[in-house]
């Protein structure tokens, strides 16, 4: 681990927030801040970003109220390392969190550290998963792990509890109980309400437990996609809808364990009926991939509209505790992720449904209500941002740049022109590491263990299907990405393989 | 209007075909389809 900032010079590392501002109470007019963070929620699933699976009516209605990011991006789309470059605004080879096996070193710089040392009250409730204790927060109530759908044991700063019921409900309700009576009403908050869902294996909640029944799912256009013309882990992966959802453990032909009788009852109710005319008459090949998506995407819808349930009472409350005219409301995840599209389920790869992210943010009196941005941004960036919008004394050193010009719809200083990427895991799904870089037009991804390189035109070609790198009439183009693949990685301080 | 916008949004990402035999135990409309189904969604907002 780095500890040291010089270490950090050349490295791409800027100080932000660096805007003069007293501390403590004297600042309690500075924002609130209210994090809501998904595990797995692909932007395309969400309806103000246009979901083929019908309307989210209190996600949209952020955005209905804010600014939606049409650009926004993770750089590393797996759980962990994820949520280490938004703690720390630097990219995992810096951060150390390279993949799921990594653990978080909590005495790193992290923007709640930076907001607690600036007056801030911080607060984090939810799925943590980064192995170490929680730091830079007064108080905490995590789930132990991945946590399970039903009934969580939540950790917190004195020893544990044990709750009944569906975990996205006790998150919130935990939250809500700490914004309604517990926090210090003196001092600015940051509240951090992860969410376990839409994680795999995607426990429906009792409420939504029937949601979807009588509907049909639009089947994504690349459902059936061949992978031709891409690198070969494509045709290697272990996530398709076809081939490695689970019987039992994703499609749910078996009830899952830790539901208590009254659960297992409803759980039983729901799917029993349709899992018994599935037994009768089991659909082969296409039918039976098709029957997969059916049930693995109304699971992972049924997941998110038992969250947007809970974004509502959050909004309810802001409204009942006059807080929300002064509390900055981000809504995002971790990463995306592939709700059938290119045949998968899960994320990893640099393609866009899992290197995408929902990214929407309310601010009264300051964003316009219902506005777009199509800037790039990236995960990366919300250390910056937070700093920024705390007025952090000292700023933070970070890889990221602040994306509050764009919330004030102010052009920024230095416009981003490319992404940088990089998936380290080799192991689950057997999805090859990978890196690239995108731009607002094209992507260039370079796959070193097989010596590949896909180069994709994304205003032509959108699903990316069709791999330009070898094309004579390309090579131009493709010389450019590489290169600035190559300065973007300097820039970082990335050693490339 | 939102109604009107999720059925625009079907549009954009039609399929390459239509509700196979296998769907016919999920009701067989599709979900952008349906304006019964797309008003109970859209009654979930609670605030």
């Amino acid at each position: 681990m780095l500890g040291a900032s010089l270490a950090l010079i050349g490295l791409g590392v800027v100080p932000v927030g660096a805007e003069p501002a007293a501390t403590g109470e004297a600042n309690a007019q500075r924002p609130n801040i209210l994090m809501i963070y998904m595990d797995d929620h692909a932007a395309q699933t969400i309806g103000a970003y246009g979901s083929a699976f019908g309307p989210t009516p209190n996600i949209d209605a952020i955005a209905a109220e804010g600014m939606r990011f049409d650009r926004a991006f993770c750089s590393n789309s797996i759980c962990g390392p994820a949520r280490a470059v938004t703690l720390t605004g630097q990219h995992s080879h810096i951060n150390g969190v390279r993949d799921n096996r990594g653990t978080f070193d909590g005495s790193q710089a992290t923007f709640p550290k930076a907001l607690a040392k600036a007056g801030y009250e911080t607060a984090l409730f939810g799925k943590w998963h980064l192995k170490s204790t929680p730091t830079g927060f007064a108080h905490f109530e995590v789930l132990r792990g991945q946590g399970p759908y039903y009934n969580p044991l939540l950790l917190n700063e004195n020893g544990q509890k044990k709750h009944r019921g569906y975990t996205t409900r006790i998150v919130t309700d935990r939250a809500l109980e700490w914004l309604e009576k517990r926090r210090n009403p003196k001092k600015p908050f940051l509240l951090m309400l992860q969410h376990k869902a839409p994680h795999r294996n995607w426990q429906p909640g009792p409420e939504e437990l029937g949601l979807f029944d009588n509907v049909v799912f639009p089947y994504p256009a690349t459902l059936f996609d061949d992978w031709a013309t891409r690198n070969r882990g494509c045709r290697e992966q272990e996530m398709s809808i076809a081939h490695h959802l689970r019987d039992n453990y994703d499609l749910k032909l078996a009830a899952p364990g830790g539901l208590d009788p009254e659960q297992l009852k409803a759980w039983n109710a729901a799917y029993e009926p349709r899992n018994q005319i599935f037994r009768a008459n089991p659909p082969t090949g296409e039918a039976r991939t098709r029957w997969n998506f059916q049930r693995y995407a109304k699971d992972y819808m049924r997941c998110i509209m038992g969250v947007d349930a809970q974004v509502g009472r959050v909004l309810a409350a802001l409204d009942a505790a006059q807080l929300s005219q002064n509390t900055i409301l981000v809504y995002t995840s971790d990463q995306g992720f592939y709700v059938g599209e290119h045949g998968w389920y899960d994320k990893r790869w640099m393609y866009e449904e899992s290197l995408r992210v929902p990214l929407l943010v309310r601010w009264p009196g300051v964003v316009t209500a219902g506005s777009s941005d199509d800037h790039l941004v990236q995960n990366l960036d919300f250390a910056a941002t937070f700093c920024e919008l705390a007025e952090v004394p000292d700023g933070m050193q970070t890889q990221g740049q602040s994306f509050v010009p764009l919330l004030r719809n102010i052009e920024p200083s230095e416009e981003r022109d490319a992404i940088y990427y990089r998936y380290f895991e080799k192991g689950e799904h057997n999805v090859p590491p990978h890196h690239g870089i995108r731009t607002r037009s094209h992507k260039l991804i370079r796959y070193p263990d097989e010596d590949f390189t896909e180069l994709f035109d994304l205003e032509s070609d959108p699903n990316e299907l069709r791999n330009l790198a070898a094309d004579e009439e390309h090579q131009t183009l493709r010389r450019d990405l590489e290169s600035k693949l190559k300065a973007l990685a300097a820039k970082y301080g990335d050693l490339l393989p | 209007m939102q109604r009107l916008r999720f059925l625009t949004a079907s549009l954009a990402s039609l399929l390459p075909c239509p509700p196979a035999t296998s769907d016919r135990e999920e009701g067989g409309l599709w979900v952008i389809d349906s304006s019964r189904f797309l008003d109970e969604l859209l009654n979930r907002r609670t605030r």
